[in-house]
């Protein structure tokens, strides 16, 4: 292989590692948002799970961590509340337009 | 049913009835029996308030108005115009606000005799129980006609009593805000009801005097009414968001109807409010101790961590001079406790994973969060933003303490989850009873749970409730928060009682804060209490207007190279109104010296001072307090004065003038340049008439705090009249050459001395030009000097009883109509 080819691979390569590393999180956002959109209470109990971690870790003396954990925690409950009501005020609209037609 | 009954006989017809009747009373006995089991265990609970109460003292805290002067806190409420109050006069456009409950109550209890710890304790009594049916009232509300709900009504009220939220602050700092801790969750819950039900006029009115006779307590802090007005709103966009149709309708019906009643039962203090706005926001900023709100916001805010289990308060772990400022706070910093706390928000949550289509459960967990974001102030998660929302707004102001004042909302909406959960968790371990042994199980499963949550929550945690150690019991240096009045506080009032003339007493040492600290037999620590103990004007307080003078008096008396053998002290007072100093050698001073609150220095120190001023003597001792003459004090109340000095400067140069041989003061009128505008110092200097010109006589009568009457004789030249209370726009001067005198109606419309002549006078006071040649008063006549407000007032609370008196008539009114309508039907 030409030193051409080998830099030309390389690039490819490191090009294909940061679309890897810049992709990753957004189809995994993607892919989180969608299974919570579609059950919203997974998120309320990660945020349940941390909370008890947070707890956990806070009594092992690991505060630093625990605040940590903690903010995870309260950014899983927001999202679980927020998608449950936007759900349900969705659901509701659809509700009434499906007795609209009747 | 009215088809089976035609075909029965009467003896058939009654027995039917018979057992429909019993059916129907068993079934409300049963409905009532639900409701009536938790009712009664709250207001059980209610009865260990009564137990913090020890050896029948009665408590008083920091902001807490513990009473001492009934009467006095009854004609607060009156009248637009303080006297006093720690201070040179001032606009009293708050305490009209919460005269409805509080100072009513203070008022009726004081004029049927009912000694002042009964009063207490009969206030902790309703507060505390209040909080706990309030709660189980608003859940009443959300869950009505399930099954968890008188669970879920009592978790809920327990909690809200006793939460990490009340313990920490709303006891121990026992501010006027607990109205609003108690009760807005019966407000919230009649609102819920009101919208839900599509209620009408007579449900508007009901929530509408119930907000009055309850929230407006807490309007001492007007921030609770937009707080109130806030979520009430803010649960209105939910609900309307959530339904259809004519159920929205009925909403905005009911929102109007109970808004315009709400306003027009609220006139009485609203209508000032409103028209004063500014001048209050820019009052509640006079402060010598210098706290920005973004430093108050830093400090009051805590980590997401300590946010989310209610806890994160400062003073938790921290004390003053070996002392904490909690006894039980190292405890509740322990590793146990802190493992307890979390049960706070995993119980909170864990119900949306059962039923997250319930939309009160989104609501009240929307507010919830929300809480927990403010509480946190900048700290992670999202500190830009929340420094970016709070810096740039009005909402700072609002939340500035921002655990005391966005804690009730996380203690609230907390209360309300975690009754949902335990209730919820309950009755679905309950429910899987298929197989017996399962059954048996799961029975003992639920009363286990139930069982810890009330012994961790409400027995272990809440554990201060249940010794009393919420009430401060004292320290080395911090004193208890119960007391005792000495008796030598009552001969020094009945001595200054026998005394004619209004005066004022100067309180040493002297508080920027306005509070004080006592070593008497159990202590005080609270608000300075000498002006209701002595039953005199008292300046005691540096937070107003006009704190220069007061100040510099103060630190003068307080320096260790103090400048002895001068008048410039006594002087000053003089120009001030005072005729004594009380100096009070009963001050706890290991604790106030050195304290940012106090201008402070060793009792011996005041005393050196205070003997070696000129003008100052002691002239009578009542036990620990001492009290100094002013021999250059002279009635100074109200005077005329053609002899003027404008000094070119600011108030220390004013001071500089004052202590100067040539200065007599209630015969001359100074003026600084600082104090008046250009125009009004050329005038100033125009009609200056230098001493040989007369001054006429002045006599006057005190009719309330809001007016006086001065009759004027013996008027041949222009004077200066001087009012000695803090300058005020709003205080006008009505001549009347006929005599007699300007009521308040007549102030509305009646012209008064222009305000180009109105001046601020000796650096705080009013005074105005009179010319009886320019007026064509002859010399003899009568100024009715006159706060404005007032009428204000009587107008609002003319508007308020004509709405209550109009919301009445109409319900009678519906009511006999309806009564007409069926007798008309039944002849038909």
């Amino acid at each position: 292989m030409s030193l051409k080819e080998k830099l030309k691979s390389i690039v490819v390569s490191a090009l294909a590692i940061l679309a890897l590393l810049v992709l990753a999180p957004l189809i995994i956002l993607v892919i989180a948002v969608a299974i919570l959109w579609q059950e919203p209470r997974i998120a309320v109990g990660i945020a349940l799970g941390l909370l008890l971690i947070t707890a956990i870790t806070l009594a092992a003396g690991g505060k630093g961590v625990a605040e940590e954990l903690a903010v995870y925690a309260y950014f899983f409950l927001a999202a679980g509340v927020i998608l449950m009501l936007i759900k349900y005020v969705g659901e509701r609209r659809a509700k009434v337009e499906e007795e609209e037609q009747r | 049913m009215s088809g089976l009954m035609a075909h029965l006989n009467s003896s058939q017809i009654a027995a039917v009835n018979g057992l429909l009747g019993r059916g129907m009373i068993r079934a409300s006995l049963s409905k009532y029996r639900d409701q009536a089991i938790p009712v009664v265990m709250i207001l059980m609970l209610g009865t260990l308030a009564l137990t913090w109460f020890k050896d029948g003292l009665p408590i008083s805290y920091i902001d807490y108005p513990g009473g001492l002067d009934r009467a006095l806190a009854f004609s607060r409420g009156l009248y637009t115009w303080e006297a006093g109050f720690g201070d040179l006069g001032r606009a009293n456009l708050q305490s009209m606000s919460y005269f409805i409950p509080y100072d009513l109550l203070l008022g009726l209890t004081n004029v049927l005799g009912i000694p002042l710890v009964a009063v207490e304790r009969t206030l902790f009594y309703i507060w505390f129980t209040g909080a706990g049916l309030s709660m189980y009232y608003l859940v009443y509300v959300l869950m009505k006609g399930r099954k968890e709900q008188p669970l879920a009504g009592i978790v809920a009220a327990v909690f809200y009593m006793m939460s990490p939220f009340a313990l920490i602050h709303i006891w121990p700092s026992l501010t006027l805000a607990i109205f609003f801790f108690s009760f807005f969750p019966l407000i919230l819950g009649l609102f819920i009801a009101g919208l839900k039900d599509g209620k009408g006029f007579k449900f508007a009115l009901l929530l509408s005097l119930v907000w009055v006779f309850t929230l407006n307590g807490s309007n001492s802090a007007p921030r609770y009414m937009v707080f109130a007005w806030l979520i009430l709103l803010s649960y209105f966009v939910f609900h309307i968001l959530t339904i259809d149709g004519s159920a929205r309708w009925r909403a905005f019906r009911f929102l109007g109807l109970f808004g315009v009643i709400w306003l027009g039962l609220n006139a009485y203090w609203l209508i000032n409010f409103a028209l004063h706005l500014r001048s209050l926001v820019a009052g509640a900023e006079y402060t010598t101790i210098s706290q920005s709100d973004i430093w108050t916001y830093k400090t009051a805010s805590a980590s997401v961590l300590d946010a989310m289990r209610l806890g994160g308060w400062w003073g938790l772990g921290e004390g003053y001079k070996g002392d904490p400022y909690y006894t039980w706070g190292s405890t509740y910093l322990s590793t146990p406790f802190v493992a307890i706390s979390f049960l706070i928000p995993l119980l909170a949550f864990v119900g949306l994973l059962f039923k997250p289509r319930y939309k009160e459960l989104t609501f009240f967990s929307l507010m919830a969060l929300a809480a927990i974001f403010l509480i946190k102030g900048f700290n992670p998660p999202l500190g830009h933003l929340n420094e970016l929302i709070t810096s740039n707004t009005w909402l700072l102001r609002l939340i500035r303490n921002v655990y005391v004042n966005v804690g009730v909302f996380l203690a609230l909406s907390y209360a309300f989850l975690i009754g949902w959960s335990v209730s919820f968790v309950y009755h679905k371990l309950g429910a899987r009873c298929v197989i017996t042994l399962k059954s048996r199980v799961y029975g003992v499963g639920r009363n286990l749970f139930l069982l810890s949550v009330v012994i961790l929550l409400f027995g272990v945690y809440a554990y201060p409730f249940w010794t009393g150690g919420i009430i401060y019991s004292g320290g080395k240096v911090i004193p208890s928060a119960r007391f005792e009045v000495p008796e030598y506080y009552e001969d020094a009032a009945s001595w200054l009682d026998s005394q004619d003339g209004d005066f004022r007493v100067f309180s040493l040492p002297f508080s920027r804060a306005g509070y004080a600290d006592y070593s008497w037999e159990h202590g005080y620590n609270g608000m300075d209490p000498t002006e209701w103990l002595i039953r005199r004007p008292v300046i005691s307080v540096a937070n107003s207007a006009n704190p220069e003078l007061p100040l510099q008096v103060a630190t003068t008396l307080s320096q260790t190279d103090s400048e002895s053998e001068t008048s410039q002290v006594a002087k000053t007072l003089a120009l001030l109104n005072v005729k004594y100093i009380v100096l009070h050698r009963d001050t706890n001073w290991e604790f106030i010296i050195g304290h940012p609150y106090w201008i402070s220095t060793s009792l011996g120190q005041y005393e050196s001072n205070l003997k070696g001023q000129r003008g100052l003597v002691l002239e009578k001792s009542f036990g620990k307090l001492d009290f100094y003459r002013n021999i250059y004090w002279h009635p100074s109340q109200i005077y005329a004065a053609s002899n003027t000095v404008l000094v070119s400067g600011s108030i220390d140069k004013m001071f500089e003038v004052v202590s100067s041989d040539s200065f007599t003061p209630g015969e001359a009128v100074l003026f600084l340049s600082e104090q008046v505008s250009s125009s009004q110092s050329e005038f100033i200097q125009e009609h200056s008439a230098g001493s040989s010109s007369h001054a006429p006589d002045i006599s006057f009568e005190k009719v309330n705090a809001t007016k006086y009457q001065v009759k004027v004789t013996n008027a041949t030249e222009p004077f200066f009249l001087v009012f000695s209370e803090s300058y005020d726009s709003q205080w006008k001067a009505y001549v009347n050459s006929q005599g007699g005198d300007t009521n308040w109606m007549e102030a509305f419309f009646q012209g008064a001395i222009s305000s180009e002549e109105h001046f601020t006078a000796n650096g705080y006071a009013n005074a105005w030009y009179i010319d009886p040649a320019e007026l064509g008063t002859g010399e003899e006549f009568t100024i009715t000097l006159y706060y404005q407000p007032q009428s204000l007032l009587y107008l609002g609370w003319m508007v308020s009883g004509l709405t209550l008196v109009g919301c009445v008539s109409f319900l009678v009114w519906g009511w006999r109509r309806g009564r007409r309508l069926k007798t008309r039907r039944d002849r038909v």
